[in-house]
């Protein structure tokens, strides 16, 4: 079932809502005061999106993607992830739903130093308990995908920056999860890299119909993106879907 | 939705961490295998000691199971004679009906007694009666070199005036073989007896007591200088194996009635406070442990410290609390196996070698423990089994107490990791 509507929804003709904010507010404690990082946010994001969330340091929108993630839970309102409300559900059930449901990808690449490349990337799919042979198809599909088939044996520290998010995106993507984040997955890379990275995630994003949500400041990955949401003083500021 | 698999992966992560920083593994091996090394070495030692406390008193004071008469036992320590074991009875014919019992190997009379030496410069020594060649079939009577102990001639023959005496004993009253020793001692009816047996034989049994103040004659002909009849003042039982000697006891007590006390070799004094402190020594191995632990801990959270974003990365990843616990105990876990393991192999081959070289603990401490029943040589105890024990020990305790700063990382949330 879930095969036919990724087909669906590489096609474009079927739309599934992943990501379901309604008036979402997230209220941190920070040397004694309150600090409101969003203010009744509402957004949704479907099936096969490719969207970028923008703005300035502490305007909410990293803050934003981890209540997506699941990584945090939020003050008020409710946020559905896949059809779940993760606002009702304990620790252990949204780390369940993080396994199960939600990639991401991080600026600092955050890979398991001592694991070899192909064990990153299988790392999850080991978690979700899957057989040994249809992992060892997985990541060699995954691996020929993100360019790094003859870099299986190869630990992070040996490999570049581009070449370590190369592995982090498929680490996110090897589990065919509803949706990707990505926290400034550029910033730590050059243009030329960045570019490259990006590349490949449209690619995926086209291919496997996978959804990526981006939190950036940097205008490439904003051009890249096919809809771009502003984010200031943890409200939206604009939404365009290009 | 998938909930669990990857323990392997997980076992596979945390046995790869421990080398991240060999330095800081190095110092956390060091710790645990320092304590391990010093439980393996010194239970070895005690163990050794206990054995050899046990063995000497076996072989020279109660058998598995000794038997003397009521009367003997209030004034044991003048070792009278004038108190045989059941009023006097033929101790072969209760050797004989001993020897039905099950579990036992033999039965052997045995006479202690003082005497006073004349135109000697040591005054005082025991005369101790024994039917020598079927003792010395039985046991082994130098349990260092695990011989008879014979180092000059022989031993008396039946019914000879003869006498073999301790090569210390040799050495002070300066006498040698064929010297004879004019002595006086008391017997059974309170009459004064004159003896002067002749050397045949200098033995070393290594056991100071024995070697200083026994002069070893042979029974029959001292139960005939001290007029005892058919008697024994003491029946000595030995068994197949030391675990049957209470039930041996139980049952030599019924056949020879009240009137009679049959003492277990474990009744011995020297014998039960050492086995009575040995629970002591477990406490102070689990101080050793507790102690060398701390290192462990301390690294432990040091490491979560330093891998918070790691953590975070595992929460992404949809880890639970209980997977990423997981990783950090089995971390722990590893460093003290090893560690432990380290500790056991040096420790098992000190203890391997103290158990064919012993340890010369009267040339340590002269007289000062001349009252235990402590062999000069004290050979380690090398036992697969206390190793594994010390082994099994390191790593529980480390591990149990190295859980608490494993679980620490469970509390760890993913968002504030990530943040940092």
């Amino acid at each position: 079932m879930r095969e036919i509507h990724r087909i669906l929804v590489i096609k474009g003709v079927y739309r599934m809502v992943v990501i379901k904010a309604e008036n979402v507010t997230k209220d941190y404690a920070l040397d004694g005061q309150v600090v409101n990082a969003l203010r009744g946010v509402s957004l949704e994001f479907g099936s096969g999106e490719f969207s970028a969330i923008a703005g300035p340091s502490g305007s909410g929108k990293s803050t934003f993607l981890h209540l997506a993630g699941c990584l945090d839970t939020i003050t008020g309102g409710t946020m559905t992830v896949d059809g779940a409300d993760a606002g009702k559900m304990s620790k252990q059930e949204l780390a369940l739903l993080r396994r199960n449901k939600i990639g991401f990808i991080f600026q600092a690449y955050n890979l398991i130093p001592v694991l070899s490349v192909e064990e990153n990337i299988s790392f999850p799919l080991t978690l979700l308990g899957i057989n040994k042979k249809e992992i060892k198809e997985r990541t060699a599909k995954v691996l020929k995908e993100v360019g790094l088939a003859d870099m299986a044996k190869r630990r992070p520290k040996e490999m570049s920056g581009g070449q370590q998010q190369r592995v982090a995106i498929a680490r996110a993507l090897i589990k065919k999860p509803a949706i990707i984040l990505a926290d400034e997955p550029t910033a730590n890379l050059d243009s030329t890299i960045g570019r490259e990275i990006l590349e490949l995630m449209v690619a995926l994003n086209k291919s496997e119909g996978t959804t990526f949500i981006f939190s950036t400041h940097d205008t490439m990955v904003m051009d890249y993106a096919r809809r771009l949401i502003r984010i200031r003083d943890g409200q939206i500021e604009s939404d365009v879907v290009k | 939705m998938h909930s669990q698999g990857g323990t392997k992966t997980l076992v596979k992560i945390a046995y790869r961490n421990i080398w991240r920083n060999k330095r800081r593994t190095a110092f956390c091996f060091a710790a645990v295998g320092i304590a391990v090394f010093f439980i393996a070495v010194y239970s070895g030692y005690i163990g050794g000691m206990i054995s050899g406390i046990r063995d000497l008193v076996q072989v020279f004071d109660l058998g598995h199971v000794r038997v003397v008469s009521e009367l003997y036992e209030a004034e044991n320590e003048y070792m009278p004679v004038q108190y045989p074991v059941a009023d006097g009875k033929d101790w072969r014919e209760l050797a004989e009906s001993i020897k039905k019992v099950s579990g036992v190997r033999a039965v052997f009379p045995r006479i202690a007694t003082m005497a006073t030496l004349q135109e000697s410069t040591v005054k005082h020594a025991v005369l101790w009666g024994l039917n020598i060649e079927d003792e010395m079939a039985a046991n082994t009577f130098n349990l260092t070199n695990r011989d008879d102990g014979l180092i000059e001639g022989r031993y008396p023959a039946p019914g000879a005036n003869e006498c073999a005496i301790g090569h210390v004993f040799a050495e002070k009253a300066g006498l040698k073989i064929g010297d004879r020793i004019p002595l006086k001692t008391v017997s059974a009816q309170f009459s004064d007896r004159m003896w002067s047996p002749v050397i045949t034989g200098i033995f070393n049994y290594d056991y100071i007591r024995f070697d200083e103040k026994y002069i070893i004659v042979d029974f029959e002909r001292l139960q005939r200088l001290l007029v005892m009849g058919e008697g024994t003042q003491q029946l000595i039982i030995f068994a197949n194996e030391d675990r049957l000697s209470a039930g041996i006891t139980a049952e030599v007590q019924n056949i020879l009635g009240d009137g009679s006390v049959v003492t277990e070799w474990r009744d011995n004094y020297w014998v039960a406070v050492m086995e009575s402190v040995a629970p002591l020594y477990t406490a102070m191995f689990l101080i050793f442990l507790i102690v060398a632990s701390f290192l462990i801990i301390n690294t432990v959270v040091m490491i979560i410290h330093e891998r918070i974003k790691e953590i975070g990365m595992m929460g992404c990843l949809g880890m639970t609390r209980r997977e990423i616990v997981t990783v950090f105990f089995f971390e722990s876990l590893f460093l003290a196996a090893f560690g432990a393991l380290t500790g056991v192999l040096i420790g098992g081959a000190v203890t391997f070698l103290g158990a064919h070289y012993p340890i010369r603990f009267g040339d340590l401490y002269g007289d000062t423990f001349s009252e235990m029943p402590m062999n000069n040589a004290i050979f380690t105890e090398f036992s697969l089994i206390k190793l594994f024990q010390a082994w099994l020990m390191g790593v529980v305790i480390a591990s149990l107490f190295t859980l608490i700063p494993s679980l620490k990382s469970a509390f760890v949330e993913p968002v504030e990791a990530l943040r940092r």
